[in-house]
């Protein structure tokens, strides 16, 4: 575990439909790799990868799941403790972009009320089968107050820089939350602390519940 | 697919392994050259039900036809998009217009495909676009016809090694020109090509109907914050994969390796998380696809119902034990999805080898086997009460776990995993409790007692942790109890309240299950609502008052508290497994116990007993027994007399020298718990023992199984009850209820 310090660990999830690129973004992010046939995801699929931020080292726990799986066998414990979450959709299949609000709701029904969400469009490379205008979502998400930014994991383009940001974002928010609290919040945000923004809200379920 | 002649030698294995099921499910187990999955026709053995192998072409053109009718229907308008288009408005708001259920279907279908575009991709075979198409309308068919469930993400993966498997086994051939012996044609008919798609969708069916449970959903989040309890019945709330998982962890691997499970949670791995994936492909991620084939081979053969994927589970879990226990939550979870590749010379099969030695040696020390099989170094724990393998059927006897639980503590760890045991059955219960209390909106008071309990509860620990803090005698390697140490000399002590604790856990279990059976009912009588309520309310307290006053004297729960192993003791089933008929109860005017004075009654020994026999003894009277008993399929022919004068000398004897046999269940200071028979059974002939406090007033009788859990339950501790309650009523599975088998998931039909 020697190369396992960090200043931060955050929990950021991977979710939108099935088939529009979330563990290939996963996998470009974490391994630089892409893989064209990949298979389903079926379950949960779980990398992690550290970087830099204001000379902290801030390690990113990132979850990926199923599309299908609308998450109710796993929702709590898949959204347990996520900060971040990247809502991923197809740039050549509107029907993943129309999703897009569905996908918005569980965030609001099972993840943490703070959790910092990023609208993604992926497959950008499909430029000659564009469903969705850039400025389209680009609109939606100001309107939601999601930061947004189109990626391939194709050819690699931005995904780099997508999760360069949350992470940012993320980091920038808990440490403004951790001056706001003062110094007994500061003692919380040592080396290797574990993140969470609040408590977990899933379902009104008492913290450390074991719950699904 | 096969040339003829390879078929014909092929064909020849099958059948010489198929003389009966027995022998076929043994020829399975070793790899090798005869093995009839690997040199003979590994699909057969799913297709058919009995080895008579003129009878299969007749089973298998039952289920061709089937699935030919079943296709042509359902696959209609989108092989024929035209016969829709002339006669109907597209346009048709009409929700049952063919068009809508078109538009649907391709949805759908879209959505299939998506998956089989994806599925096994390393396979050249999976990217044809005809093993696609099948793929497709093999998974379309399923899912219109199994609307409940529909087509979930993962059944791809479960469908594809079936075509392969199906596929591989087909006869290249022309079944024009060829005619040959009479085993010949037989061979080509059920080999025949042209039925591939028809027989994989016929095996598919088959496994799935033991798989689809894992792709169900379960009530949709309304409670999914909640808690439930591993023995909580799956409708509620949580999906029945969710509850499988808990069961494996803290059910089957709490017993079997319980510091492993206490570090799973310790680091907050939840079960699902990984078994998801495992359970729902039956574990076609987890291993290379030729490996996947030969366990699936094994698995099928051994348990078409697929329970013993649980044990599997846990065979996978102990072999990289030693790399979990070291491990944090990252590491873990990666090693969990990502699981290595087993060692050799041991391939996967040998999982479920080990699944097999685990569900007939379902103890710590079975587990410690399988873990020092592999890792060279049992833990430690478990190292020092080691015992001999025990074959089916004993392994999880209720004798042997009691006498477990009664050995001396050999070193502090295991007594910390005990402990840590109780606490959590604690917790469960406790949780259990509130849940359903929440359930039924009622009962602030259950939920009182029971905070007390969880209070009470706290206190122990804390008290037991004070009396052994500072003292470190040996290495910190078990120190699950936050690095504090047991001194040896508290050990006697901490053993004894460790029993008391169990007794009280057991208890306390007991009441649960009446509130389960409470709120279950549904029997709209208030009264008998409010009474039996009133009963598990004042169990409950019960146990509170014993947790309050840890010096207060809780008779000791010997051997007769649990069923007897060993049927060659007591050959008849004892009477307090015999269910009563369903006659609704009569005698609901006998009052409730004043639960304050319940606690007094129990120390009160003699009278206790007194009174217990009497209530146990009523309904064996063979006088009074009502002729309609026997109408519960539950009871045997053979006379129920002699349990019964066993029970009874047994009691006569019992302050003298306890005898282990079941039926001195009576006997303990717990027979109080147990219902009395006689108001429900005979309400006519003999008359409730009003004199009894014991006796259970009011309650609805339970059925047979429950009736038997029970009974079984008492004294047992919740691994051998655990999904129990949908088994089917019989006697036999009394005595399987302590064996894996029958354990399972739980699932209904």
């Amino acid at each position: 575990m020697a190369n396992d310090e960090y200043d931060f660990l955050f929990k950021v999830v991977l979710i939108g439909d099935s088939g529009v690129g979330k563990s290939n973004l996963l996998s470009r992010f974490t391994r630089n790799e892409f893989n064209l046939d990949s298979k389903s995801t079926i379950g949960v699929e779980f990398a992690t990868r550290s970087i830099q931020v204001d000379a902290k080292t801030i390690k990113a726990q990132i979850w990926d799941t199923a599309g299908q799986e609308r998450y109710r066998a796993i929702t709590s414990a898949y959204y347990r403790g996520a900060v971040g979450a990247l809502l991923v959709y197809d740039i050549s299949k509107h029907q993943t972009y129309e999703n897009v609000t569905r996908w918005l709701k569980e965030l609001r029904d099972h993840a943490d009320s703070n959790i910092v969400i990023m609208l993604v469009g992926n497959k950008s490379d499909l430029r000659h089968l564009r469903a969705v205008p850039t400025e389209e979502a680009k609109q939606f998400a100001s309107e939601n107050n999601l930061s947004f930014i189109e990626t391939s994991a194709l050819d690699a383009s931005n995904v780099e820089l997508a999760f360069q940001n949350i992470l940012t974002e993320i980091y920038r928010i808990v440490s403004q939350k951790a001056l706001d609290n003062g110094d007994s919040a500061q003692a919380n945000l040592g080396a290797g602390q574990k993140i969470e923004l609040t408590n977990p809200a899933d379902g009104g379920a008492p913290k450390g519940g074991k719950c699904c | 697919m096969r040339s003829l002649e390879e078929s014909r030698k092929r064909w020849d294995v099958t059948t010489r392994h198929a003389t009966s099921l027995n022998q076929l499910k043994k020829s399975v187990r070793p790899n090798g050259d005869d093995n009839p999955c690997i040199s003979g026709l590994r699909s057969t053995f799913l297709l058919f039900q009995s080895t008579e192998v003129t009878g299969w072409s007749r089973v298998l053109v039952d289920s061709r036809s089937a699935y030919t009718s079943l296709r042509e229907h359902l696959l209609r308008y989108i092989e024929n998009p035209n016969e829709v288009g002339s006669v109907l408005d597209p346009l048709d708001d009409d929700k049952n217009s063919p068009w809508n259920t078109m538009r649907q279907d391709e949805e759908i279908r879209a959505e299939i495909y998506q998956d089989v575009q994806r599925c096994m991709p390393e396979e050249e075979y999976f990217r044809r676009p005809e093993t696609q198409r099948m793929l497709l309308d093999i998974l379309f068919v399923f899912c219109k016809i199994n609307q409940d469930v529909g087509y979930r993400q993962g059944m791809h993966e479960v469908l594809a090694p079936i075509l392969w498997a199906v596929e591989e086994d087909a006869i290249e051939y022309d079944s024009q020109k060829s005619a040959g012996s009479e085993s010949d044609s037989i061979m080509k008919e059920i080999l025949d090509r042209s039925y591939i798609e028809h027989d994989s969708f016929t095996i598919l069916s088959l496994i799935m109907r033991s798989a689809k449970s894992f792709y169900e959903l379960g009530e949709p989040d309304k409670r999914s914050g909640t808690y439930s309890t591993a023995i909580g019945t799956p409708q509620q709330g949580a999906s029945p994969i969710v509850e499988r998982s808990k069961q494996i962890h803290e059910v089957y691997l709490a017993r079997l390796d319980p510091e492993l499970a206490k570090h799973l949670t310790d680091i907050e791995v939840l079960p699902q998380i990984f078994l998801i994936r495992w359970i729902r492909l039956l574990f076609g991620r987890e291993f290379p696809f030729e490996d996947l084939l030969a366990l699936w081979d094994t698995l099928f053969a051994e348990d078409p119902d697929l329970d013993l994927m649980d044990m599997v589970c846990v065979a996978m879990l102990l072999r990289i034990r030693w790399q979990l226990i070291e491990a944090n939550y990252s590491v873990a979870l990666m090693l969990l999805l990502k699981y290595p590749a087993p060692e050799p010379p041991y391939g996967p099969q040998s999982f479920v080898d080990d699944a097999i030695y685990l569900r007939d040696n379902f103890s710590a020390a079975g587990g410690a086997k399988i873990i020092s099989k592999y890792g060279a170094q049992a833990p430690h724990s478990q190292s020092s009460d080691f015992r001999p393998p025990t074959p089916l059927g004993q392994g999880l006897s209720p004798k042997h776990k009691l006498s477990r639980a009664r050995s001396p503590l050999t070193s502090p760890a295991s007594f910390l995993q005990h402990q840590g045991g109780v606490e959590a059955l604690f917790q469960g219960a406790a949780r259990g409790v509130i849940d359903r209390g929440e359930r039924l909106g009622i009962n602030q008071a259950v939920r009182d007692a029971v905070g007390e309990v969880r209070k009470n509860m706290q206190g122990l620990q804390a008290s037991r942790s004070n009396s052994t803090r500072g003292q470190t005698s040996e290495g910190p390697r078990w120190s699950l109890d936050e690095g504090r140490l047991v001194p040896k000399q508290s050990r006697a002590t901490i053993s004894v309240m460790n029993t008391r604790n169990q007794q009280l856990a057991r208890m306390l279990d007991k009441a649960m299950i009446d509130l389960r059976d409470v709120s279950l009912s549904k029997d709209g009588d208030k009264d008998k609502y409010v009474q039996a309520m009133d009963m598990a309310i004042a169990k409950v307290d019960f146990v509170r008052i014993y947790l309050e006053d840890s010096t207060m004297p809780l008779t000791p729960d010997s051997p007769q508290l649990g069923p007897v192993s060993s049927p060659a003791n007591l050959p008849s089933p004892p009477p307090l497994n015999i269910a009563p008929p369903m006659v609704p109860t009569t005698s609901t005017s006998i009052s409730a116990p004043i639960p304050e004075q319940a606690p007094k009654q129990l120390m009160a020994s003699p009278k206790l007993l007194e009174s217990s026999s009497l209530a146990q003894s009523t309904p064996k009277d063979p006088e009074s027994q009502p002729s309609s008993a026997s109408g519960t399929g539950l009871i045997p022919d053979a006379p129920i007399t002699k349990p019964t004068n066993e029970t009874i000398e047994g009691l006569v004897a019992r302050p003298k020298a306890p005898v282990p046999t079941r039926s001195t269940i009576a006997q303990s200071s717990f027979s109080w718990m147990l219902e009395s028979d006689s108001p429900s059974r005979s309400p006519a002939k003999s008359p409730p023992p009003k004199s009894s406090p014991f006796s259970k007033p009011g309650r609805k009788p339970t059925s047979g199984p429950n009736r038997e859990r029970a009974a079984f339950l008492f004294g047992e501790d919740s691994a051998a009850s655990n999904g129990s309650g949908s088994r089917p009523p019989s006697l036999a599975d009394a005595e399987e209820g302590y064996n894996m088998g029958s354990i399972g998931s739980g699932k209904v039909e």
